[in-house]
């Protein structure tokens, strides 16, 4: 990764397409996996984030992820946070693009 | 004017929620059940209910709810088998490092979830821009805080 070229960082960073998974085993809960992802595509603490409940329910994102382990559950959703497409499988595959 | 109440075994009618007409801010108290079977937002309720301060930080707040949640772990730690210890680790809550981390996930959590869900449904206002949230005081949180304390603590 060229991530390690801190002088490229804040343009470079914000209009790059990403991906995160999801670890099952972290104690983090997949929203809030979903929240550093967005502050660290954009440069900003995960406090200056506009609420992410006002987007979208954590829990129910939550609960979408964890529903990804049974067999059955397929689809995938996606929705718009602080200038970001952002894609959310049930398995935990998030991914993140500049929105417009 | 659906009248079909004593249907017997009917189970997908959907029972009417009186409860949540109930009087007072016009919120319904099923909401607020909800919001706080969650242990941290009952963790900000209670910091709020024992303040004399309307307006609260967000960092005061997490301060708060991360020490609580320390001392809950602490509790389950120490509780199973071991009785005998007495003191021994009296304060490993860890580095101050580690506080602070966890400081700053809760206050993530709180401003992110909860905080905003309080404010939907209308216990408290909190204003993210501000990271600062006001609390005038609710005796439904009240209420509701001393039942699920009673039924914690039996």
């Amino acid at each position: 990764m060229r991530d390690t070229d801190e002088s490229r960082d804040d343009a470079d960073r914000r209009t790059e397409r990403r991906h995160v998974r999801y670890d099952p085993d972290a104690t983090d809960r997949p929203s809030e996996l979903l929240v550093r992802a967005v502050a660290d595509a954009a440069g900003v603490d995960p406090l200056e984030l506009d609420p992410l409940f006002r987007t979208v329910d954590p829990d129910v994102l939550d609960e979408f992820v964890a529903a990804g382990a049974l067999p059955d559950v397929d689809g995938q959703v996606s929705f718009t946070y602080e200038g970001y497409r952002v894609t959310v499988h049930p398995s935990g595959l998030f991914g993140l693009e500049p929105a417009e | 004017m659906p009248d079909d109440t004593s249907d017997g075994g009917d189970e997908e009618t959907p029972a009417p929620f009186d409860a949540d007409s109930a009087e007072g801010s016009g919120r319904p108290i099923g909401d607020l059940f909800e919001t706080v079977s969650d242990r941290r937002a009952r963790y900000v309720l209670a910091h709020l209910e024992s303040l004399s301060v309307d307006v609260v930080d967000l960092e005061d707040v997490a301060e708060y709810v991360a020490q609580r949640e320390r001392a809950a772990e602490r509790e389950t730690e120490s509780n199973p088998s071991d009785d005998s210890v007495g003191q021994g680790s009296g304060d490993d809550a860890g580095s101050g490092v580690d506080v602070e981390r966890h400081c700053h996930r809760v206050a993530v959590a709180l401003h992110h979830n909860h905080l905003p869900k309080l404010d939907a449904v209308a216990v408290l206002d909190y204003d993210p821009r501000s990271r600062t949230l006001r609390y005038w005081g609710d005796v439904r949180v009240a209420t509701v805080l001393d039942l699920l304390e009673a039924s914690e603590n039996r």
